[in-house]
């Protein structure tokens, strides 16, 4: 598997969603037509920082996953269902 | 964690992969899938989005998909950004183009997106005609058709334009090199289930039809054949739990 001297870390986010489900604020009814490419940061804007465990289980700030040139944010559907 | 540490070690995957508990991220990103009802157990994913940033966390690109079924691989989105990949390429020497093709990706699963990219450099002062010009025949990559494959839709760059003084005629063209990515996904419907059943690997061939021109001569139109070929995994219904 090649990597990009120009990625030099990937991360992938996902979601417990046995966590999420118990959560309940209101949302959008279903069905409902929503454009994502209108959602969340935009090119030119600098995103926020977060920490969250990785799979070892380990606390891992965003910025600590960085590479030289950055890094590539995955966001994905939870890795149990 | 274990979730995560199991599907890392069932995939092979070395990258961080972060568990956000209560979607707390996502909702800080503002990309919650609000089209998933709060009673739906699979609510808290998130819209299926990629942010490229820099080194200091500045997005340089962003790529969000229909749905989370059928994804983008990295290098598939990378490559349509003029990215070069790294990969093993075959190289061909067809009349006045220098040819290297090669596939984005190693493997893919039902639902994977991924693309074939052709680089194509024209030798000295020739040119080839972009899509959609008449009169000569413009460059197209023609993929043969088999089941389990969508073929989808191919990039062509940005053209030229070309001023042919004896004809006094604007054309678009390519005269630099450029690059072709046409992109493929391994068909997720269950009807394709059967064609792709106990399938390792699956070769895709294609043409790639063009015709070369110098400021004096035009050759005859080429049709030059491609083949590509991407290993097959069926889809990870392993679960690191059983479920309730």
């Amino acid at each position: 598997m090649s990597r990009l001297p120009t990625i030099a870390a990937c991360v992938l986010l996902s979601t417990i969603v046995i966590v999420a489900a118990r959560e309940g604020p209101a949302a959008q009814s279903p069905g409902s037509t929503i454009d994502p490419q209108t959602l969340g940061p935009k090119i030119g804007e600098r995103v926020p920082d977060f920490t969250l465990p990785d799979q070892h289980g380990t606390p891992r700030t965003l910025r600590s996953t960085f590479g030289p040139k950055g890094a590539v944010l995955v966001f994905f559907r939870s890795a149990d269902w | 964690m274990p979730v995560l540490a199991d599907f890392a070690s069932r995939r092979g995957i070395a990258f961080p992969l972060l568990s956000d508990a209560g979607s707390a991220v996502i909702k800080q990103y503002g990309i919650l899938n609000t089209t998933v009802a709060p009673t739906n157990t699979t609510y808290g994913i998130p819209f299926p989005g990629t942010f490229f940033l820099d080194a200091n966390g500045v997005v340089t690109s962003r790529h969000f998909e229909a749905a989370y079924q059928e994804r983008d691989t990295i290098m598939s989105v990378l490559v349509k950004r003029g990215v070069k990949a790294a990969r093993l390429a075959t190289k061909i020497e067809a009349p006045h183009l220098v040819l290297t093709t090669y596939v984005t990706d190693d493997v893919a699963a039902p639902g994977t997106h991924f693309s074939a990219v052709v680089e194509a450099a024209p030798g000295p002062h020739i040119h080839v005609y972009a899509p959609g010009v008449a009169g000569y025949k413009p460059i197209a990559i023609d993929v043969r058709p088999q089941p389990g494959l969508v073929v989808r839709s191919a990039q062509y760059p940005k053209p030229e334009d070309y001023f042919f003084k004896p004809l006094d005629e604007h054309v678009a063209v390519y005269q630099r090199p450029f690059r072709i990515v046409q992109d493929f996904e391994i068909d997720p419907a269950p009807q394709a289930a059967d064609a792709l059943k106990e399938r390792r690997e699956m070769s895709i061939a294609g043409t790639l039809a063009y015709q070369a021109c110098d400021d004096k001569v035009c050759f005859t139109p080429q049709s030059v054949p491609l083949t590509w070929t991407i290993a097959l995994r069926p889809l990870d219904r392993e679960r690191a739990s059983p479920r309730p």
